[in-house]
């Protein structure tokens, strides 16, 4: 073999381990509050488990859209699009006190739609004459946020669904 | 040709090359390469702070033009169908809330932060609780890829999308008010009135169906609702692109992820004994 091709083929394997070493390393973190780890890149596939949000791997390589992981001692795979570099954000909230509200016509201090009214530093009328005259309903908008839906709940609805 | 064997060689050995990189984000193309959450680095607790109480503004805006269902036993329906397809989200942080809202245009919006509107007309053209998912599904994705703030393109000088936004929201003068004021002018015409970008309504589809998919619902939902819609509005508005290319190219997707054989709940019993019990979803 020419000296040439031996260096291409030197040169070829290690831009291999360099490429490979790259991914490899790689350290992710699940961001759903469960995903499912699958046994092929399918989600067609075998369910091999779960992992809570957070959970954090180190990725063996990627097929497609699928990362690829060690999973109680077999390969599985989760999503690309459920995992990221960065651990998940926390539950955000409304903006809090720290902007407080300047409401001088519809004091609702308590609310949390007159924070965000009110955090630019306009009256709801300055608001409305601001925008193109399209009304905001912050009383409507506080109806939405009151609706809450309890873990159990949740649970047994999912348990009863599952239907065709 | 000493040379010409040496450049052949070396194609050769790059185009065998195992596939070690994420050969998907080569491909502009690629609808999971523009839906990774991978941009997430960019984003902080503080970002999605701003996106939130946008996002407030713009529902705000939008349920002063729309009465909400007064319906609550379908609203927690609603709720209950869309908590079940956020908890396999990639954005744990938002979240979401779902209203029903009476229109008879048959449509779903939704804004920043995770606030999803479903209109009492869409509803009626439902036959299983799966399509009522992938309607959700496809509103998700608007919000967890951010489509609004990239389309509004609110990019500060050197931070992140959103802190343009954070720069309005702390902005105490007038005019930093008024400029907030009519950003969410602009993000209430991009949702009722302009639409979306065609890519980001694809991107939208094909991510819908694989949280349906994540969640247990019958991918094939989305699927039908759309064929029946584009059948109903044969073209009519901007908000959607043409339905056949966009259904062909869901269909395309979910070849590609394997799932358009998948089985999985319908739950039509459920959906219509809501929808004939409780819904009483009549158009205006």
């Amino acid at each position: 073999m020419k000296n040439g091709h031996v260096l291409l083929i030197a040169f070829y394997m290690f831009y291999l381990l360099i490429t490979a070493t790259a991914f490899s390393e790689e350290s992710l973190y699940v961001q759903p509050f469960r995903a499912r780890v699958f046994a092929k890149p399918s989600v067609a596939s075998e369910v091999l488990g779960s992992v809570d949000s957070g959970f954090q791997f180190v990725s063996i390589g990627k097929e497609k859209n699928w990362i690829k992981l060690l999973f109680k001692g077999k390969a599985g795979y989760l999503p690309a699009v459920q995992v990221a570099k960065t651990p998940p954000l926390g539950k955000n909230t409304v903006q809090g006190s720290d902007s407080a509200p300047k409401l001088s016509v519809r004091s609702r201090a308590s609310s949390s739609s007159a924070v965000v009214a009110g955090m630019k530093g306009l009256t709801y009328e300055d608001r409305a004459r601001v925008s193109k005259g399209e009304r905001s309903d912050y009383d409507a908008l506080d109806k939405v946020d009151a609706l809450k839906i309890s873990s159990d709940e949740l649970k047994s609805f999912q348990l009863e669904g599952g239907k065709r | 040709m000493k040379s010409l064997s040496l450049l052949f060689m070396i194609a050769l050995l790059f185009a065998f090359q195992p596939s070690v990189l994420p050969a998907a984000e080569s491909k502009a193309e690629d609808w999971r390469s523009r839906a990774s959450v991978v941009d997430r680095d960019t984003y902080s607790e503080s970002d999605t702070d701003e996106e939130l109480n946008f996002g407030r503004e713009i529902a705000a805006r939008l349920l002063g033009q729309f009465k909400i269902s007064s319906n609550e036993k379908l609203q927690k329906y609603v709720n209950l169908v869309g908590k079940t397809l956020t908890q396999n989200c990639s954005r744990p942080e938002l979240d979401f809330h779902f209203v029903v809202i009476e229109s008879s245009e048959i449509n779903a919006y939704s804004t920043p932060g995770g606030y999803v509107f479903v209109t009492t007309a869409v509803l009626t053209k439902m036959e299983n609780e799966a399509e009522l998912a992938g309607v959700l599904a496809h509103e998700i994705a608007h919000v967890t890829d951010r489509h609004i703030v990239k389309e509004l393109s609110l990019k500060g000088a050197e931070k992140s999308a959103v802190s343009s936004i954070a720069a309005l929201i702390g902005g105490a003068s007038e005019s930093v008010g008024i400029a907030f004021s009519q950003t969410v002018d602009k993000a209430v015409d991009l949702i009722l009135r302009d639409g979306y970008k065609k890519e980001d309504e694809m991107q939208a589809d094909a991510s819908a169906v694989m949280l349906c998919a994540f969640s247990g619902y019958d991918p094939s939902g989305l699927v039908t609702f759309l064929d029946k819609i584009g059948k109903i509005k044969s073209g009519v508005g901007k908000t959607y692109p043409v339905y056949d290319v966009r259904l062909a190219t869901l269909q395309r997707a979910m070849s590609d992820e394997g799932i358009v054989e998948m089985k999985l709940a319908l739950n039509s019993e459920r959906f219509t004994r809501i929808m004939k019990i409780e819904g009483k979803a009549k158009p205006n």
